[in-house]
């Protein structure tokens, strides 16, 4: 089935590396996970939980281009809540808190079961290349295999280095070692490296905590699940995390001591994201806030093993415990593991087209945190885009790109191709223009049609979205059929629910309660109602946009014979190589007046040739 | 097209009989074009003023003896290294000047080129440029008081000072959405939409006090108000005759307001005469009184006439009248026989004409005043576009602040701020496709 009839490699098996051959399988197409240990397949190497701020819209839209994440966080999340309820239901953010030891058993299974998936557990250590393709990769234990396409999604892996305190040692993450090897291949073959960082908390001994010291922390009343295709009604026994808040003298030994971290000490050299900042930043950068919050969650159902949320660090294990010891509650404090920080190459991915695949090695895909983004979501949604932009290379077919309007995913790969990195990347709501267009409520209309015709969606997940589509348009048809009588005149319902404080729950006959997908259903026909004003202004600017879209700028374009660039624009535009207008004119530093330039300059070159 | 690697040149001055012609030069080549016009080896100091004859290539005898000054980049209008030469007026020398430059290599410029030139460069933005353009037009020195204050870079202050309070509640907004678990408080919303509300009312603040072009800024409206029969039309005249010129007379119905633009001193002055202000059936004179009405509205001085008490007059209208600056006149002093006088009233006899120079004196004193006011809080957008966009600000953000009140939706209003700041954007400085900034350009005249 294979063009060559040779394997896709996916070297990894993270979330990265998990929908990257979920994706191909679904394709029809076939791979050999190649991983350093099967037990830790799909492992969560820092929080125990899947969603939130900005990264529940990648989680729903994963599962509208029929992605794992969500299904799994659905099958294993011991707590549910949404956040931003408040703030506009397009920035709403499920979060689940997920049993970390139900989560990667329930993704394993899911993978060894798949006859199109091999899982092979070995150490990709470098690849071989010709005629500018990939051809093979070598494995420590197995030596060179071929291969027609290969997806690096190593995480935290390359070259890794845990910080604690003044200690430091050679791991991909705690417990695992590293993978050497790799990045040295990769600059050989002319691939930039460079180094980041990330950090995790330290995990708590749930019998040392004084409890009745702490406040409970509840999931919400009534739940949804992040997937189309989990069981209705979706039921969950929750577990509840508790929380407590640092202190003076929590902030007074931290300063104190504040030549133990490793990243205060100048020891990390890479760079760390400014948005999940460790303990020690909070104390330095935040001088104002007297005290900040910590979460006390159990990283499993019934776990002894408490994961400290808002507490990352790199601090010696000694001034940790110090510090935490001076809590309320956290008096007698043990620890099963400190916390620690991790430093890793990542490939720029400048480097990248919008498939994913590098621009001078035809065949070899980056996805994950190598691309130096941070958080499982980012990870997934980029392993998905990968995995199917591999099979569809071998099969010798058109890349697979989503489009900034299109989706988050779209956003955060348009952004990490055109834009120079300077700390991890993680996604925010914030980051795309078309923010109340982009929504969870309606990542399945958005994306089905992308889905159904990449292949992306496996049968019942076909079955399942036609039927909320069938289901939504039912609801959808009474809403525009139907009238409702006020006071002295009658008006139709989708009218009527245009006001603010008017919902169509409240409105529609009881019989619609019998779909299947009744919430969904009236959740997004409403929003769709509620919204369709900004809506439209989105759609307008969205339209402007498009044609730069399309204007594709051929492959190694001279900009240097192009008079009326500035250096500066010059010497971006030659790093970065985009391949659209579109993309050129995100690039910072590139003004209108470029774009306009490059774009009658790419006519006459396509006049010419 | 503009092509922004020429160099270009034109005549800055409009051709005529003139007593000098300053011809101006942008682009790299300014520094050997200097050498080569003046014969000279040295390359010029920036800044300075040199006074050196001009040869036209392959000729030995100079055409004319100029004075030139290069402005080396950035330190330029345009951003570029520059020349600006002044020569002996007439159009032989400044066409002879402008065809050996092009000889040396540069091109005539196109219309509003050196001012794209500047834009482009970052050197000025939009308003400004537009303010240049449009200070050759300006016919009077309170307009060209405005242009100059554009072009300096006022209204383009005050336009970011609200365009960055928009920004600020962006940024808020995004951390409250992005960075924020903890739900949003009733004293973050309040901060929200009190936030809203200040931007609202700056945009509002800077619309009352901005001048179009229908609405001259040129204009101080003056108009005498009272019952008929006190002797308006009277006074009307009298200051009429008394003014050191009139520009314009504009006759209408005796019962529609009449009015005429005069000098008082240096002041322009737009003088009205107003309908008698009574009860009426009289359809044509209703009509009359209605527009007395609107003129009062209108106005900036008034003048209040009566033949027996002003003030009373005054009191009468105070809800028409609120806080303007009123002059009283008590008429007819010829009549009477009392020698009693109030402060702060003007007693007059038209028909005698007594009491009028106290009177002018007076309102030129008034003029000034309101000048004054005038000139440290106003504002001329000088075109349609930046009525229209800023017209649309303050709508669009009036309804952004409605909404948000009505659903708290901190996502949805930032979409609409999104907006709203995209259309600062194209007033201050457009990053507009080309095209569009061409047609904007284009309008400018050649030199400019
Ligand atoms: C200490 C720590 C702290 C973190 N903190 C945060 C945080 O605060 N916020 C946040 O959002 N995210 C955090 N993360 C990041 C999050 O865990 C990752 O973003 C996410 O897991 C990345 O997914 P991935 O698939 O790219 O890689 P990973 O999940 O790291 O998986 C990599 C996989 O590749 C395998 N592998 C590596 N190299 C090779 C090779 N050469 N050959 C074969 N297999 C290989 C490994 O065995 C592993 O299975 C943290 C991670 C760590 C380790
Ligand atoms: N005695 C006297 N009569 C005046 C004076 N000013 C105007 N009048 C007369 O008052 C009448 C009304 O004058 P007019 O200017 O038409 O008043 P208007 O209706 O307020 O405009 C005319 O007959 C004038 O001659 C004045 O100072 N003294
Ligand atoms: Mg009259």
């Amino acid at each position: 089935m294979l063009e060559n009839n040779k394997p896709i490699v996916v070297a990894g098996g993270g979330h990265a590396g998990i929908e990257a051959a979920l994706a191909i399988s679904r394709m029809g197409g076939s791979c050999i996970l190649i991983t350093m240990d099967k037990k830790a397949i799909g492992r969560l190497s820092c929080n125990p939980a899947i969603g939130g701020l900005g990264k529940s819209h990648l989680v729903k839209e994963i599962d509208a281009l029929g992605g794992t994440m969500g299904f799994c966080s659905d099958f294993s999340g011991i707590q549910f809540k949404t956040l931003n309820k408040t703030k506009g239901r397009a920035v709403w953010a499920l979060r689940a808190q997920v049993d970390k030891k139900t989560y990667p058993k329930y993704v394993s299974k899911i993978l060894k079961t798949n006859s199109r998936i091999k899982i092979v557990e070995d150490e990709v250590v470098a690849f071989s290349i010709k005629k500018e393709r990939i051809v093979s990769v070598k494995l420590k234990k197995e030596g060179f295999l071929e291969c027609s396409a290969a997806i690096i999604t190593c995480g935290t892996f390359l070259n890794g280095l845990i910080h604690i305190g003044k200690n430091s040692f050679s791991a991909g993450r705690m417990g695992e070692p590293p993978a050497q090897g790799l990045t040295e291949c990769l600059r050989e073959h002319g691939i930039k490296t460079g180094r980041l960082k990330t950090g995790t908390p330290p995990r708590l001994s749930k019998n040392s905590i004084d409890w009745k010291q702490t406040e409970e922390a509840q999931g919400d009343s009534t739940i949804e699940p992040f997937s189309l295709f989990t069981k209705r009604p979706f039921k969950k026994k929750q577990e509840p995390c508790y929380t407590v808040r640092t202190n003076a003298s929590v902030h007074k030994i931290i300063h104190k001591n504040i030549q133990s971290s490793a990243m205060f000490s100048g020891k990390i050299k890479g760079v760390g994201p400014r948005y999940c900042p460790s303990i020690e930043d909070k104390i330095f950068r935040f001088k104002e806030n007297p005290s900040h919050l910590l979460f006390l969650e159990p990283e499993w159902s019934n776990s002894n093993q408490i994961y400290l949320n808002g507490f990352s660090t790199s601090l010696s294990e000694a001034v940790q415990k110090q510090a935490l010891r001076a809590i309320p509650g956290l008096e007698k404090v043990e620890f099963i593991r400190p916390g620690y920080a991790i430093e890793y190459d990542y490939a720029p991915p400048y480097q990248l087209n919008a498939g994913l695949m590098s621009k001078t090695i035809k065949g070899l895909f980056f996805a994950g945190q190598i691309n130096g983004t941070s958080g499982y979501e980012e990870a997934a949604a980029q392993g998905l885009v990968s995995g199917a932009n591999a099979l569809l290379y071998t099969q010798k077919k058109d890349p697979f790109i989503l489009s900034r309007d299109s989706s988050y995913i779209g956003v955060m790969i348009d952004d990490l191709i055109t834009t120079h990195l300077d700390e991890p990347y993680r996604m925010f709501t914030s980051r795309s223009e078309h923010r109340l267009s982009l929504r969870p409520d309606n990542c399945y209309e958005r994306l089905a049609d992308i889905a159904q015709n990449q292949g992306l969606l496996n049968l019942n997940q076909k079955k399942h979205t036609s039927l909320f589509f069938k289901e939504k348009n039912k609801v959808l048809n009474w809403v525009n059929q139907h009238k409702i009588t006020l006071k002295n005149k009658t008006v139709l319902a989708a009218k009527h629910i245009k006001r603010p404080e008017i919902s169509l729950l409240s409105i529609i006959p009881k019989e619609y309660k019998k779909l299947y997908f009744f919430k969904e259903a009236v959740f997004s026909v409403e929003t769709n109602i509620k919204y369709e004003g900004y809506i439209v202004n989105e759609q307008q600017r969205m339209a402007s946009i498009q044609k730069l879209e399309k204007a594709r700028i051929p492959k190694n374009f001279n900009y240097n014979q192009l008079q009326g660039l500035s250096n500066e624009s010059r010497s971006r535009l030659n790093k970065i190589q985009p391949e659209t207008l579109g993309q050129a004119s995100r690039i910072s530093g590139i003004r209108p007046t470029d774009i306009t330039l490059i774009g009658i300059n790419i006519k006459k070159v396509s006049r010419e040739t | 097209m503009y092509d922004r690697l020429d160099n270009i040149v034109a005549l800055a001055t409009i051709p005529g009989k003139s007593a000098l012609n300053v011809i101006r030069l942008s682009g790299e080549k300014s520094k050997y074009i200097f050498a080569s016009l003046t014969k000279t080896q040295t390359s010029p100091q920036p800044n300075h003023v040199y006074l050196k004859y001009i040869y036209a290539l392959q000729e030995k005898d100079p055409f004319d003896f100029a004075s030139l000054v290069y402005y080396q980049a950035p330190k330029s209008f345009t951003g570029e290294d520059s020349l600006e030469i002044s020569v002996h007026g007439g159009i032989i020398i400044a066409n002879k000047l402008i065809e050996t430059i092009v000889d040396l290599g540069a091109r005539q410029a196109l219309p509003g080129e050196f001012s794209y030139r500047a834009f482009c460069n970052n050197k000025i933005d939009l308003l400004q440029a537009e303010a240049i353009s449009s200070i050759v037009e300006a016919n009077n020195s309170v307009d060209s008081y405005y242009l100059l204050n554009t072009i300096k870079g006022g209204l383009s202050k005050k336009l970011q000072e609200s365009k960055d309070s928009i920004e600020n509640i962006l940024i808020e907004g995004e951390h409250e959405i992005d960075f924020t678990e903890e739900e949003i408080s009733a004293k973050t919303v309040q901060k929200f939409h009190h936030s809203l509300q200040k931007s609202q009312q700056q945009i509002i603040d800077i619309l009352l006090k901005s001048y179009t072009v229908e609405k001259k800024a040129s204009e101080m409206r003056v108009a005498i108000i009272g019952l008929p029969n006190v002797g308006k039309s009277s006074l009307f005249n009298l200051l009429l005759g008394k003014s050191r010129s009139i520009v314009t007379s504009e006759q209408g119905t005796t019962r529609d307001t009449v009015e005429a633009d005069i000098y008082i001193d240096t002041a322009f002055i737009t003088l009205i005469d107003t309908a008698g202000l009574r009860k009426t059936n009289n359809k044509a004179e209703l009509l009359g009184i209605e527009k007395s009405y609107q003129e009062i509205k209108r106005a900036h001085i008034l003048i209040v006439v009566d033949d027996k008490n002003p003030l009373k007059i005054l009191k009468q209208l105070n809800k028409y009248i609120k806080k303007k600056t009123t002059v009283l006149v008590l008429n007819k002093i010829d009549l009477k026989t009392t020698n009693k006088k109030e402060e702060n009233i003007f007693y007059v006899s038209c028909k005698k004409n007594q009491g009028i120079n106290p009177l002018l004196t007076h309102l030129l004193t008034c003029y000034k005043k309101e000048r004054s006011e005038f000139q440290s809080q106003y504002f001329y957008l000088v075109n349609k576009r930046q009525q229209t966009l800023l017209k649309r600000i303050k709508q669009d953000l009036g309804l952004a602040v409605q909404k948000y009140k009505n659903t708290k939706d901190l996502s949805a209003c930032l979409s609409d701020l999104y907006l709203i700041r995209d259309q600062f954007n194209s007033l201050i400085r457009p990053s507009e496709k080309e095209e569009i900034l061409h047609s904007i350009f284009k309008g400018f005249c050649v030199g400019k």
